[in-house]
């Protein structure tokens, strides 16, 4: 079971290998990459984000800074930035002469407004900011108390830098369906053209000349443009790749690995899912599952490791921790192989807790059925969560337990989740920091607050370790904290970890620079080029 | 004309029905919108929340939502979704286009294959009956999804007849459309080539065969028509229901459209998208229902005179 980072290592050198076989031949300018992949809703993304505008819009929009995918930041549009003793006031310096695509220049007060902009419609995703102003060429942002992600934050996508012009001259719904002229930000590629529910294309921004200081190049894109066709279908953006009609296909199906490796036209891409991997949160607040036993006999009374391997086929990996090795300095690969399956171990702890087989071998209590609900949503789901579900049923259905699973839509789910009316909810979250954990079990960290402990986990050890690792501004105290919740998560049984997925992108051979984000999504195509 | 002025009031009642109906679906729903506007990607303070409910028109009784509802529908106004911010009516007629030109296309040509087959095929038996009968029974029993990506595996795919990408010419309507229009083509020839049957057999068929007409004259000219009255009715209910969107097509080929709209909305409870779309399929069905009943009249002289 120690395969696990062995797996990670193995991919890191080969992303860096094929690094550098590319870097034998001088990137070559010119030419429209042609991505197979889903449709953003919204393009500006401060009224209306999702994981597929973030990816989309990343490379129109840039931001303060740059986070690289070993965790260290870069200059950006800030220049520099300073962080007080306290950990409470951060100050950027502004990068000269940078310039929006509608020509308003990007300057200390246009990033002021887009910060103030996101604390006033978005309450700053929950980040405690006091105030943010703007002097000469530099802006200020003053927390009411210290949170040590801020700086990840400000790096992601969700923050990219608006022009300010934009923001009063069009209506947030004009904005929202952006277009060549209305959609401005500062990147590498602008909009040039979209056609809703079908394409949406980016064209080079020659004057683009403010990299971050982590790219692999200074410039403008090597890209003339870059056309995204949305195709919803994962058979059909397979077969777009395999034919030659997309250089890249996103999201790509366990089941068309084995097809895409053997073909010696494509190059299969992967990354470490980052985050909290596929799960069970199980809910603490009532039986059966606030009792240890029941939760500990769920972990080892099915074959996890083997159903992994069975249903995503060497594109995931069996996850014993509560973050994916997707963020290196906050996993714990001590952790892997911490349980293993034993049926007989899990009915003896079922027996223990009191729950006896019942005349149609379910397990009952007190008259009670042993039957668990498991909900989820429908834009959580895929078809291998699906088949997997089906395998934890029938070994579930082996030791007692009834288990069955309601995947609906997000309205259903947030009532369900408001009425406390399940006992587990299985999703996996993605970001590239560790204090995802903090929504994901904090104490007060419950749905009421729009927030994911679903479990009801109330336990002041890993409320204690969980502020640590927000407000520490040290990097090895954070690491140490996040190292800690882990394990009193895995002592306790609050979670169940299930699968370290991995992202999957297919591409043609001739497609060169492809990076990856530390959300795990595909990266700025702002290095990328096409050999002729 | 009398008649027909009715047929538009009894239209206006069935729309502010479906607009009722779908106002008090919409009540009953547990779920609070708040949630889905914001989605879950933020936390919202109360404040926040109250703030949205003002501006959504949430925080007013009941009985005044309602006259709200109501009185911006007579004006055309279907409300703002939650998941884009745009309007519904520019949502809507943003993607009509599309669905139009595909349902036109799609019912074109599976109302051509089912005349021909028909034509053909009726009141005879052998190879050719038994082969249309057979491509018909296939074509009923694929889900259009499964024809959808064979036709693309072979025609895109392999031999890279008709791109899924980067084209937007007549080619890349092709596939879709056949795709479409081959799961309303089983349908309706079976039921045309039954009429036909039926036509054909009729003392007045005898009569005309005995006067010497010739056999594709009969086709053509009578046993059609007793075809086309059930083939009409059945074409419009296909189109009706196809400005109503065509999901599966739209997502296998990623088209903009209705259908694609409608899935999107429903997964994501944009209540007043749903809303929209609802009353506009609504809107569809009524006055296609008053177009055919027009039509009949120009096929069938019986029923103009049965009206007068």
């Amino acid at each position: 079971m120690r395969l696990g980072t062995r797996t990670t290592l193995l991919l890191a050198t080969a992303l860096v290998a094929a690094g550098s076989a590319q870097a034998q031949d001088a990137p070559s300018a010119g030419g429209i990459l042609r991505v197979a992949t889903f449709e953003p809703l919204c393009l500006d993304l401060n009224e209306g984000s999702s994981r597929n505008s973030q990816t989309a819009m990343q490379d129109v929009y840039d931001r303060l800074i740059s986070k690289n995918l070993d965790g260290t930041f870069h200059p950006w549009i800030a220049s520099a930035w300073e962080i007080s003793e306290d950990g409470l006031t951060y100050t950027f310096t502004i990068r000269d002469g940078v310039i929006f695509h509608d020509a308003t220049p990007l300057d200390a007060e246009a990033v002021r407004v887009n910060l103030q902009r996101w604390v006033d419609d978005k309450n700053a995703g929950g980040v405690p900011v006091a105030s943010v102003a703007a002097d000469g060429a530099t802006v200020t942002l003053t927390l009411s108390e210290p949170y040590s992600p801020l700086l990840h934050d400000l790096s992601e996508p969700q923050l990219g830098l608006v022009s300010p012009t934009s923001m009063t001259e069009f209506s947030k719904e004009a904005r929202c369906e952006g277009g060549p002229g209305v959609t401005a930000g500062s990147g590498p590629f602008r909009v040039a053209a979209r056609a809703v529910g079908q394409s949406l294309t980016l064209e080079r921004n020659p004057d683009y000349n403010w990299a971050p200081a982590d790219a692999a190049h200074e410039g403008p894109a090597y890209l003339d443009g870059v056309e995204l066709r949305f195709l919803a279908e994962d058979a059909v953006r397979v077969g777009a790749v395999e034919s030659g009609q997309a250089d890249i296909a996103t999201v790509i199906p366990a089941i068309a690995v084995p097809a895409i490796e053997a073909n010696s036209a494509l190059q299969l891409l992967r990354t470490e899912q980052p985050g909290i991997p596929w799960s069970f949160w199980l809910n603490q607040s009532k039986a059966p599952l606030d009792d240890q036993r029941v939760r500990e006999a769920l972990r080892i009374g099915v074959d996890f490791a083997g159903l992994v391997q069975a249903v995503f086929l060497g594109t995931a990996t069996p996850a014993y921790g509560a973050i994916t090795p997707g963020i290196p300095w906050a996993y714990v690969p001590e952790f892997e192989g911490a349980w293993r399956f034993d049926a007989a171990a899990a009915q003896a702890l079922l027996d223990e807790a009191g729950w006896v087989p019942g005349a149609d071998g379910i397990r009952v209590k007190d008259g009670v059925r042993l039957a668990l609900r498991d909900v989820s949503a429908v834009n959580w789901n895929n078809q291998q969560r699906e088949l997997f579900a089906q395998g934890i049923q029938a070994g579930l259905q082996a030791i007692g337990v009834e288990y069955t699973r309601d995947v609906l839509d997000f309205a259903s789910v947030d009532q369900i989740f408001n009425n406390n009316e399940y006992d587990i909810v299985d999703t996996s979250q993605a970001a590239g920091d560790p204090n995802l954990l903090f929504g994901a079990f904090f104490s007060t960290q419950t749905w009421a607050v729009s927030n994911t402990n679903w479990g009801f986990v109330n336990d002041p050890a890993l409320d204690a370790a969980l502020e640590t690792g927000l407000h520490s501004a040290d990097q090895d105290a954070r690491a140490a904290a996040y190292r800690e919740a882990q394990q009193i998560i895995n002592d306790n049984a609050y979670l169940l970890p299930i699968a370290n997925n991995q992202v999957l992108v297919a591409a043609r051979s001739s497609v060169n620079g492809v990076i990856f984000h530390n959300s795990g999504q595909i990266g700025s195509y702002h290095g990328t080029w096409l050999a002729p | 004309m009398r008649e027909i002025l009715v047929r538009i009031l009894a239209g206006v009642a069935v729309l502010w029905a479906a607009a009722s109906l779908a106002f008090v679906v919409l009540q009953l729903l547990p779920s609070d919108p708040v949630q889905v506007i914001y989605g879950a990607d933020s936390t919202v303070t109360p404040e926040m929340r109250d703030r949205i409910r003002a501006e959504y028109g949430l925080d007013l009784p009941v009985h005044q939502q309602y006259a709200n509802f109501i009185s911006r529908l007579v004006q055309g106004d279907l409300g703002e979704s939650y998941q884009q911010r745009r309007s519904v009516v520019s949502i809507i007629t943003s993607e009509l286009g599309s669905t139009i030109t595909m349902a036109v296309l799609a019912v074109g040509f599976a109302v051509t294959l089912a005349v021909l087959s028909a034509l053909l095929t009726a009141g005879r038996r052998g190879f050719w009956r038994w082969l249309i009968s057979g491509i018909e029974l296939v074509a009923i029993a694929t889900p259009a999804f499964w024809i959808g990506i064979l036709l693309l595996t072979f025609f895109s795919f392999r031999w890279a007849i008709f791109p899924v990408m980067g084209d937007s010419s007549w080619r890349s309507l092709v596939l879709p459309v056949a795709t479409l229009g081959l799961s309303l083509f089983g349908t309706l020839s079976q039921v045309m080539r039954q009429e036909m049957d039926m036509a054909l057999e009729q003392p007045f068929a005898l009569t005309a065969r005995t006067r010497g007409l010739s056999e594709w004259a009969l086709r053509w000219r009578h046993a059609l028509r007793h075809a086309l009255i059930p083939g009409l009715t059945i074409s419009a209910e296909m189109f009706g229901a196809l400005l109503g969107g065509a999901i599966i097509t739209e997502t296998v080929f990623g088209r903009p459209g209705l259908g694609r709209i409608t899935l999107q909305a429903v997964r994501n409870q944009d209540i007043p998208v749903v809303i929209g779309v609802v009353l506009f399929a609504a809107l569809v069905f009524v006055t296609i229902n008053i177009l055919v009943d027009l039509l009949y009249r120009l096929i069938d002289p019986r029923v103009q005179r049965a009206g007068a």
